[in-house]
């Protein structure tokens, strides 16, 4: 039995920033929010009336947006505590980096070097040199 | 919100971001008669958007938030970088973006 030879080709992935999973990913990253005002009446008399305010996120942006957690929750931990800490994408490598080492030194995953850390670095250059 | 990224296509993802960034308001009155006789009427205002619009535009969020946090100030006092789309502080856009050193040139 002959069997044609399948080359493996790399693929460009095209579908990377439309998945579902990015979409919700970054839905949550972004947060929602949903509030709606609806009443309905039947021939005349108001019958049903829904209120609905609500705030879907991760717990990354909730926490930074300062929501109220359920009760019980201790916000006290490690976990939380590094929540708090802005964080931005790195735009090369798009991984999460607190903002303050993203801009003022590099990106530790990727070393992308935003422009505030080359002109901080140039004028060190220039600063030595005269 | 403009991405100007060469070679970046409109995804799914960007328009959903887009769409929550701008914020979606559903005003609506239903009424369905039969006859003339007024049998259903459905009055509704529904708003879908993201943190960022509903803050900058007052929108009522749910129990208690606690607004003093950095998220919430960087919401009232940054702006986007027309480059690279990161929030960054007027005054230091003025001067060059932190992020990508995109120049507004002369004001």
């Amino acid at each position: 039995m002959e069997e044609e030879e399948e080359i493996l080709e790399p693929e460009k992935d095209t579908q990377q920033d439309s998945g579902l999973a990015a979409v919700i990913d970054r839905v949550l990253d972004k947060g929602l929010v949903i509030n709606a005002d609806i009443a309905v009446s039947v021939s005349g008399t108001e019958l049903l009336g829904i209120k609905i305010r609500a705030a879907l996120a991760s717990f990354e942006t909730a926490a930074q947006f300062g929501l109220q957690f359920p009760s019980g929750t201790d916000m006290a931990t490690a976990a939380w505590n590094e929540a708090k800490i802005e964080k931005e994408d790195c735009p090369q490598c798009s991984k999460r980096v607190s903002t303050e080492q993203l801009l003022n030194e590099n990106c530790p995953w990727c070393g992308w070097i935003s422009a505030k850390a080359k002109a901080i670095a140039k004028a060190k250059v220039t600063a030595e040199y005269s | 919100m403009v991405r100007l990224r060469p070679g970046y296509s409109e995804s799914l993802l960007d328009i959903i971001e887009r769409m929550l960034d701008k914020g979606i308001v559903i005003d609506t009155k239903i009424r369905i008669s039969i006859d003339d006789i007024h049998l259903v009427k459905v009055r509704g205002t529904i708003i879908l958007s993201s943190f960022s619009a509903a803050a900058k535009h007052g929108i009522d969020f749910p129990s208690e938030v606690i607004h003093e946090t950095q998220a919430w100030r960087d919401l009232l006092t940054k702006v986007d970088c027309p480059q690279c789309n990161k929030m960054v502080a007027r005054e230091e856009l003025e001067e060059g973006c932190p992020w990508c050193g995109y120049d507004m040139g002369p004001s």
